[in-house]
């Protein structure tokens, strides 16, 4: 991972020490297939949308909390496997942190904290999960609410833990372009609220890695303490109005499109990363890639971007 | 060889959210078009499938399908289509191409991304946008700019399953079509209702 990203260019800092698709089951509750192993060698990995999480479960979170519950949801699921290999990935961090230091790149955000939202959609299955805030909104917070305390002091723990000066905090299925406003207020920003709070307290950074389109809702986010967090975005949210609504309150980082990098030209990326540096920039911004850096990206693509900023 | 514009593959984009019906209709209708139109047909169907699909028995039909694998909704399946669209046209020629759409995606977010196509030119895209009337309520209740602006974006609308909503179901859903959606053509279907498919059928094979 560092021979590849540091030969592309001179990077200013990674997002991720390194990742394991394992990760992905832990947030979302879901098996997630995984190439050379469930799928084609060459294909990339698939989450699985299926119901593993039943409403009855809303109920054993709010009696026993979220630590109790969750060990016996991995064990009647089949997730074991999944969290046995993010155990032992997590285990390798301390080791990618030193490598990327020798090489003097900081990792930006190299642990992933979501809320309740993020957890419950993928679990139960966003099909479900909708019906279940239209029929039984009291029950699905409540369980959120039972979810928090822990979310929260697993975070304080990982953060204490490995020493990380920033944090992945976000999520996609809880974003503004799929909510309605009052169930969004009610459901989503809380949590991210106390999650920032949280991260804010431990002296780290919250990089909001919101990916999807949250620009109904940018105003929210003054109310995060000021000169605090990095706003991450794909792409998909207008950078634009979120340097109108945002700018000087909270760095903005991204957002050049995944795809963009998969299908467009060098010259296309290269214009537009050089156009978000010029409007966005270039105090207060981070250029770097909406999301993630697809695996199938033209290296060619990830060059000009990062060859922009010069 | 270049086929003239009249012969040019024609790309039907069927939206909707999860369970409103996409997959059983993409189905039908490609079965239709192959088998009774002689049509060349394919299938590209996202990774939240609502209905499994046997590659098998479709391959058997002369249907070829292609599933999107994209590993992140949010980033990487737009990608994923262009590249899957441009094989399936350059590989197989195809009459028609039908593209069940993610059930969480817009369907302008998909269109936006077929700026990068760059293989056999469309004669026609088109967006037909299916909506569940018994569950209407509940989506626009919580899913709302989801919901809305999948049906605004609609070139054709299909409310489904006409067997089984009730007379208020299917009033709220005509209803929510008209209010969000004032030009798209609306039809209302039934599970297994070959008759009613009709309208659309000579709007996608003709």
């Amino acid at each position: 991972m560092i021979k590849a990203f540091t030969s592309l260019g001179e990077i200013d800092g990674i997002q991720h020490a390194s990742y394991n698709v394992s990760a992905l089951s832990t947030i979302w509750l879901s098996k997630v297939k995984w190439p050379g192993r469930d799928l084609p060698v060459d294909e990339l990995w698939q989450v699985e949308e299926r119901e593993l999480m039943t409403p009855a479960d809303y109920d054993a979170i709010i009696a026993d909390g979220w630590g109790s519950w969750l060990g016996g949801f991995i064990e009647r699921t089949g997730l074991g496997p999944e969290f046995e290999l993010f155990g032992k990935w997590a285990g390798t961090l301390p080791e990618a942190f030193k490598a990327w230091d020798a090489v003097g790149i900081p990792v930006l955000s190299p642990v992933i904290f979501t809320i309740p939202y993020e957890y419950f959609c993928g679990g139960r299955s966003l099909r479900a999960f909708i019906l279940d805030l239209h029929r039984h909104p009291d029950k699905v917070q409540a369980a959120m609410d039972a979810t928090m305390p822990a979310l929260i002091e697993q975070a304080r723990g990982v953060m204490g833990a490995l020493g990380v000066t920033g944090v992945w905090l976000g999520g996609w299925r809880s974003a503004s372009e799929f909510l309605s406003p009052k169930l969004w207020e009610r459901f989503v920003l809380p949590y991210y609220k106390q999650m920032v709070d949280v991260v804010i307290e431990a002296g780290v950074t919250p990089i909001l890695h919101f990916d999807s389109n949250w620009t109904r809702d940018l105003s929210y986010f003054k109310d995060f303490p000021k000169g605090t967090c990095v706003l991450s975005l794909d792409g998909m949210t207008d950078i634009y109005k979120a340097k109108e609504v945002l700018g000087g309150h909270m760095c903005l980082m991204g957002d050049v499109p995944p795809s963009m990098l998969t299908l467009g030209t060098p010259d296309q990326v290269h214009e537009y990363s050089g156009r978000l540096v010029r409007d966005i920039g270039p105090s207060g911004f981070i250029l770097a890639q909406g999301c993630c850096i697809p695996p199938d990206a033209k290296p060619e693509n990830v060059a000009a971007m990062i060859a922009a900023v010069h | 060889l270049t086929r003239d514009s009249a012969e040019r593959v024609k790309l039907f984009l069927i939206a909707g959210f999860l369970g409103s019906g996409k997959t059983t209709l993409l189905l039908a209708l490609a079965r239709f078009l192959a088998d009774a139109r002689g049509k060349r047909v394919c299938i590209i169907v996202n990774e939240i499938g609502e209905v499994g699909i046997d590659q098998q028995v479709m391959a058997d039909a002369g249907l070829e399908v292609w599933e999107l694998t994209a590993g992140c909704i949010c980033c990487q399946l737009t990608a994923d289509l262009v590249t899957t669209l441009t094989e399936v046209t350059g590989r197989y020629h195809p009459d028609v191409v039908l593209v069940e759409a993610s059930g969480v995606a817009t369907p302008r977010g998909i269109l936006d991304a077929l700026r990068y196509y760059k293989g056999e030119p469309f004669a026609v895209v088109e967006t037909l946008v299916l909506v569940d009337p018994t569950r209407i309520e509940a989506l626009l209740d919580v899913m709302t700019p989801l919901i809305t602006g999948q049906i605004a974006a609609a070139d054709r609308l299909v409310i489904t399953k006409g067997d089984v909503a009730t007379p208020a179901e299917l009033a709220a859903a005509q209803s929510a079509v008209g209010e969000f959606n004032h030009s798209a053509p609306v039809l209302l279907i039934s599970a297994g209702d070959g008759a009613a498919l009709a309208p659309l059928l000579d709007v996608v094979g003709a």
